[in-house]
């Protein structure tokens, strides 16, 4: 899956596009960036109405429900953003906690944040700059 | 099920499990949490980063999701629409998705811009089945005459058979398939002052359970209403039973005179809990 010790520049901006891929995976790192942690349950809930609504519907076509969104949450995207080492991820107690991030994860999720919620355009400057640290 | 014993007792049937509203978006809607925060249910608010027209909110009722409604429907979930039932307004609302989410959900301090809204959806739910019967409260026959139009053009439009119900302080006109119950018997009024006190719609679905809704509202101060609705085809079931029971089902007990006479224009005004905001 993830190098949990990455061997250049590149492959650590490659991990963490990667990790970033998923709309889902985003839209859980933006609500973990307000609250620091919460449980599966909240995060499936985010997910799914935000998925629903017109920003995730334009970045994810197809149509949603909360069970799917909550499974996929368990076995997919929660363990991948627990190995590329952005959350913890207990998953019996559904408890998800944010971990410390990199100036560049910062960067890149902030710009992203701005694209996904509908800001207007992706900050090019604002990640070419972010792949340089 | 029990039988439904009065329309109080109706209302004391809708009583969903508990519900959870969470807004999600940069920041609070202040309107539309003053709005929730009539209802009895809790309201939380979540920031996230995305622009304001890009929020949502999420409504989750005993543990189970429910559903979402965009940031786009929260401006008409404040200030809905009173248009006629057919109109593309009602029919496009964003009120609609909100409140068929808080179905269940009592409500303790509504006005009737907001009960007229939702008693639209009911009207419109009838008018697009087609069939069925149409069950209207109207606390006074004079807030009918505001809305005279409307039940004039379900009726003629429709197959529906509607139920009209009120206090006589108005002689509103016969028409076919329209019976007005006015609870005035020789011996007093039927079931105490009900009809007085409660603002109620409810359309039987028309064999159509998923169809079937209601709402009942009690005024608890002038202009200010407490209650919910539903879509629980049972408790809509029970309620015009009791509706049916009580106040007859054979147009008997019509407090509408046959003839024209009394009939004008319906204005906009003799309206207590219908709103003049109607274009019927």
């Amino acid at each position: 899956m993830f190098k949990t010790t990455p061997m250049t520049p590149q492959d650590t901006l490659s991990d963490l596009f990667r990790a970033l891929s998923h709309p889902y995976r985003r839209v859980v790192l933006y609500y973990l960036r307000e609250n620091e942690g919460a449980s599966l349950d909240a995060l499936a809930e985010c997910v799914t109405g935000w998925s629903e609504s017109a920003a995730g519907a334009e970045a994810d076509g197809d149509a949603v429900d909360y069970g799917t969104v909550r499974i996929q949450l368990h076995h997919t995207h929660l363990p991948m953003l627990a190995a590329a080492e952005f959350v913890t991820y207990d998953a019996d107690s559904g408890d998800v906690t944010l971990r410390d991030l990199t100036p560049a994860a910062e960067t890149v999720l902030s710009t992203a944040a701005s694209a996904d919620g509908g800001n207007g355009e992706l900050d090019v400057d604002a990640l070419a700059a972010s792949s340089r640290e | 099920m029990a039988a439904v014993r009065s329309v109080a007792d109706a209302l004391e049937r809708i009583r969903g499990p508990a519900t959870t509203v969470t807004t999600y978006g940069p920041e609070r809607d202040e309107a539309l949490h003053a709005f929730l925060e009539r209802f009895d249910v809790e309201v939380y608010h979540e920031q996230l980063p995305v622009s304001a027209d890009a929020g949502y909110l999420t409504v989750r009722s005993g543990g189970e999701y429910r559903g979402s409604v965009p940031a786009s429907a929260f401006a008409d979930s404040v200030d809905p629409p009173r248009d006629a039932p057919w109109t593309p307004e009602v029919r496009e609302s964003g009120y609609g998705e909100l409140g068929t989410l808080l179905a269940g959900a009592r409500f303790t301090s509504l006005e009737r811009p907001h009960l007229l809204a939702t008693t639209r959806e009911i009207e419109d739910r009838a008018f697009r089945v087609g069939r069925g019967t149409l069950y209207a409260g109207f606390q006074s026959l004079s807030a009918y005459r505001a809305q005279l139009r409307i039940y004039e053009r379900l009726a003629a439009e429709t197959n529906l058979s509607v139920h009209v119900y009120g206090e006589s302080d108005w002689t509103p006109p016969a028409i076919e398939r329209v019976t007005v119950h006015t609870g005035a018997t020789e011996q007093g009024t039927l079931a105490g002052d009900e009809l007085g006190a409660f603002w109620f719609v409810a359309f039987d679905g028309g064999e159509d359970d998923a169809m079937a809704c209601a709402l009942v509202a009690e005024e608890v101060r002038d202009g200010e209403y407490r209650g919910a609705w539903t879509y629980d085809p049972d408790i809509v079931r029970e309620f015009t039973a009791y509706l049916d029971g009580t106040y007859g089902s054979d147009g008997l007990d019509t407090g509408g005179s046959d003839g024209p006479d009394d009939v004008g224009e319906p204005t906009e005004t003799g309206e207590p809990s219908g709103s003049s905001e109607q274009n019927g």
